[in-house]
């Protein structure tokens, strides 16, 4: 087994993020900002990750809201350490939300983004995704990040990208405005472009959310799809009994990967399958640029086996975050199988988000 | 709580695990509903996945020309065994076979009708199966039931052929009651494949259904069945069977949606109400514990409303609230007691409007009561001004808004209904009624509560929907 590029950050990692994000003269603004308000002295106390959860973590709701209000109106470059304004090639300015109103901001600084290539390789050469064949991506690109990203992990891998652009946020608008034949036009105009795509061109894989992939047998049929030798999907939630008739009955023998994750908060991987996952959704969140936490209502860790609400840290020179929220619910997992012992910390399973699933909102096609 | 009704089932039929059907085949899902019923009976509802429902209606493609092919004699046939397998044998339910009566229980305990209710409900359906053939002569154009495969009459000479709007149907299946499941049937019966999204609230009678089905030899595919999201089915199926008020998504469908099971029946009174007219009126409210279509839900009376609100309230005030499992309970029970309350406010807030609560005012009881833990309201009938918009509400229970009208305003009054029954109505009145496009079966005096009988159309015949006549010369053999 190749050895990682990930690893849970230690003490080091995180030292090294606090130099990066509260050294006052090469630090992050924001972060700087606060941790003066709040006395907190980041930059001396924290030695470890408990430390940064206690020290710098968000504290409560409002904190975490009055973050993604100013990630809407503030300049990009208050989040940005200055150390990474001037050592980073170039810095990814993505966008995510904003279906209605101003967008949320984020980053992905050209050091991070070869490090999520990287890991990106090496969960995809895990999961059996083949190099050297073309992708075929259909999702957002313009401010999303997941566009660019798909290109740059089909090219680096050996492949060419085909693309197929879609506007999640007018999809999630009709939807919501009740607009049906407006939505299904739309989702139509989709597999219209698929359509001589993937008859044309040499595809191996197939990137596209869980709501599209779910819609290939009904508006394409499944004979144009038969030459893919994998399928990377993102976006939208999976349940286990889609993934098990994606896996077993509409692409079997072919791997199926999942990848989970925002603009803000970047990405993990699908865990490669194993005899005991039961059809489980695992997720390997990519430490130490990422960690997840299935939390309970106050914040706590909830035990291995319960679901909690999602909270991300993220750890880039360019970006940090201390616990953001996120609207999903997942099940807490305790590393198990082949891969326990590489990807020693926590992983998550079968993430979803109530407001679609529970309480019926439209998740349209992303 | 320990209930009559959930000690009669074991243990292990407390916690079912119920799966979907895709064709013949069990399926079981990971994301499931969780619906608690009466006592301790808690169902595991496994949500089909859309690509299952995608499966499904691919499979349904495959069954229809085989549908179509059966001799008559050998689908009737089919059809009798159907209605044998659910009445005398012993049928899996996901993992557990369960046999006729605790099938009834596990109704109960889910809907909260009284099991005798439930029962006669599953003996109509077995009868009507058992009668298919007349009923489908009854819907043939012809009066023969072959027309229905063949396209062609009988009887020859006929300018028409018959043929099929679409190759499958997709139905809604509330759970009001275990009988509505016949109207689904009878367009089965019309060979046409089936797709169900039935109700988790009932999911016991169309999940034995398709048990019976296919092992009464019907071919894979002909009926499929799953409780969770609808929308597959809507855009892929030729026509659409929908109960109850249609969502804006459906509207496109045109002549390729039928909707059913709106009900909104009425009675109108001229004049007095002898006391076998108020029994009359009783039975329309109670009769499958007053949550059919066909129960009265509102009363114009061109006289006196409020004394005959109050014959019809003393009749109704003289049923007692029973257990469930009682030879002879009327009152049905609410498994989810927010919903009892819910519909308890509601009536609140109409009498806060000013309607009046003529069954308290003649029992001087509550509404809404607990009996051993389980939420029950009792027949009630309310006393509303005619324009409120509560009146002609149906609510699941026996529940009859009673509102004064003058003769010449009871067309407007009753339109939207399947059925209006009259007492003491002159001609001139049935005669308006029976040009209402919008009311659909009109019953008289000795027929008022005539109900529904499967040889009646209702809300038309279903062979009007599925099929239509064509010209096609010279006439084929089989369409």
């Amino acid at each position: 087994m190749q050895p990682s590029n990930l690893f849970f950050p230690d003490s080091t990692f995180v030292r090294r993020m606090m130099q990066c994000h509260f050294d006052p003269r090469a630090g992050t603004p924001y972060w700087l900002q606060r941790d003066q308000a709040l006395e907190g002295r980041a930059l001396e106390r924290v030695q470890t990750f408990e430390d940064f959860k206690r020290l710098v973590g968000f504290r409560n709701m409002e904190e975490q809201q009055r973050f993604e209000r100013d990630t809407r109106f503030l300049p990009l470059e208050t989040f940005i350490s200055r150390r990474a304004l001037e050592k980073e090639s170039f810095i990814w300015a993505s966008q995510t939300g904003g279906t209605t109103g101003a967008p949320k901001h984020g980053t992905w600084g050209s050091s991070y983004w070869e490090a999520v290539l990287q890991f990106s390789d090496e969960m995809l050469d895990a999961h059996g995704v083949p190099r050297g064949v073309n992708w075929l991506f259909i999702g957002p690109t313009g401010p999303h990040t997941t566009g660019r990203l798909v290109i740059s992990m089909a090219e680096r891998r050996g492949g060419r990208c085909f693309s197929i652009d879609l506007d999640p946020r007018i999809v999630k608008i009709f939807g919501t405005e009740g607009n049906w034949s407006a939505y299904e036009r739309y989702v139509r105009h989709i597999w219209e472009q698929v359509a001589p795509i993937i008859k044309h061109q040499n595809i191996g894989v197939l990137f596209a959310t869980s709501k599209l992939l779910e819609m290939i047998p009904e508006k394409v049929g499944l004979e144009p799809f038969k030459k893919l030798q994998a399928i990377v999907h993102a976006g939208t939630t999976m349940t286990r009994d889609t993934h098990q008739m994606l896996r077993e009955e509409c692409f079997p023998g072919i791997p199926i990967v999942g990848i989970y994750g925002t603009s803000t908060t970047s990405v993990s991987y699908q865990k490669p399958p194993d005899p005991e996952d039961d059809g489980r959704v695992v997720y390997i969140p990519s430490s130490p640029y990422v960690v997840m936490e299935c939390v309970d209502e106050k914040g706590q860790l909830v035990e291995y086996g319960r679901e909690g609400r999602v909270a991300t840290y993220r750890f880039t020179e360019d970006s940090l975050i201390p616990g953001f929220w996120e609207r999903d619910m997942a099940v807490r997992v305790k590393p198990f199988g082949r891969h326990a012992a590489k990807y020693g910390w926590d992983w998550i399973e079968d993430p979803y988000s109530p407001e679609f699933t529970v309480e019926g909102k439209v998740e349209g096609v992303y | 709580m320990t209930t009559p009704e959930s000690s009669r089932v074991s243990q292990k039929l407390n916690e079912l695990r119920l799966p979907y059907k895709l064709g013949a085949r069990t399926r079981f899902s990971h994301s499931t509903t969780v619906l608690q019923g009466i006592g301790d009976l808690r169902l595991h509802i496994s949500e089909a996945p859309r690509l299952a429902q995608v499966q499904m209606v691919e499979r349904s493609r495959q069954a229809f020309e085989h549908l179509r092919k059966l001799p008559d004699d050998e689908w009737l046939a089919l059809l009798r065994e159907v209605g044998r397998l659910l009445d005398e044998e012993s049928l899996p339910i996901g993992d557990m076979p369960v046999d006729p009566e605790t099938h009834v229980d596990l109704v109960t305990r889910i809907t909260g009708v009284p099991s005798v209710r439930v029962r006669s409900a599953l003996k109509s359906v077995v009868t009507d199966l058992q009668r298919m053939e007349t009923l489908l002569s009854t819907q043939s154009p012809d009066g023969m039931p072959s027309v229905f495969r063949t396209g062609r009459s009988g009887q020859g000479g006929h300018a028409w052929t018959l043929a099929p709007q679409g190759q499958q149907l997709s139905v809604r299946v509330p759970a009001n009651s275990p009988a509505i499941n016949i109207t689904w049937l009878i367009a089965f019966a019309l060979r046409r494949p089936i797709l169900l999204a039935a109700s988790a609230w009932e999911p016991f009678t169309p999940l034995r259904l398709l048990e019976a089905i296919y092992r009464a030899g019907a071919p894979d595919g002909a009926a499929s069945l799953a409780f969770g999201d609808f929308l597959p089915f809507m855009e892929m199926t030729d026509q659409v069977l929908w109960a109850g008020d249609v969502p804006e998504q459906l509207l496109s469908r045109g002549r390729r949606l039928k909707t059913y099971h709106q009900g909104r029946s009425k009675a109108v009174v001229v004049g007095e109400l002898s006391p076998e007219r108020v029994d009359a009126l009783t039975r329309m409210a109670i009769s499958g514990a007053g949550r059919l279509c066909t129960n009265v839900s509102g009363l114009l009376v061109v006289g006196d409303a409020e004394r005959a609100g109050l014959q019809l309230a003393e009749s109704l005030g003289r049923i007692p609230i029973l257990p469930l499992s009682h030879p002879h309970a009327v009152v049905p029970a609410f498994p989810n007691p927010a919903v009892a309350r819910a519909i308890d406010a509601e009536i609140r807030a109409a009498e806060a409007r000013g309607a009046i609560d003529l069954s308290a005012r003649c029992t001087g009881q509550e509404r809404l009561v607990t009996v051993d833990g389980v939420s029950y309201l009792r027949p009630t009938v309310l006393l509303v001004d005619g324009d409120d918009r509560f009146f002609g509400a149906e609510l699941p229970f026996p529940f009859v808004t009673v509102a004064r009208a003058r003769e010449d305003e009871v067309r407007i009054r009753c339109r939207n209904s399947l059925i209006v029954s009259t007492f003491n109505a002159g001609p001139e009145l049935v005669r308006q009624l029976a040009h209402e496009p919008s009311v659909d079966k009109v019953f008289q005096d000795d027929f008022a509560s005539r109900g529904y009988d499967s040889t009646d159309p209702h809300e038309g015949f279903m062979s009007e929907f599925l099929f239509f006549k064509k010209a096609i010369w010279p006439p084929p053999t089989e369409v």
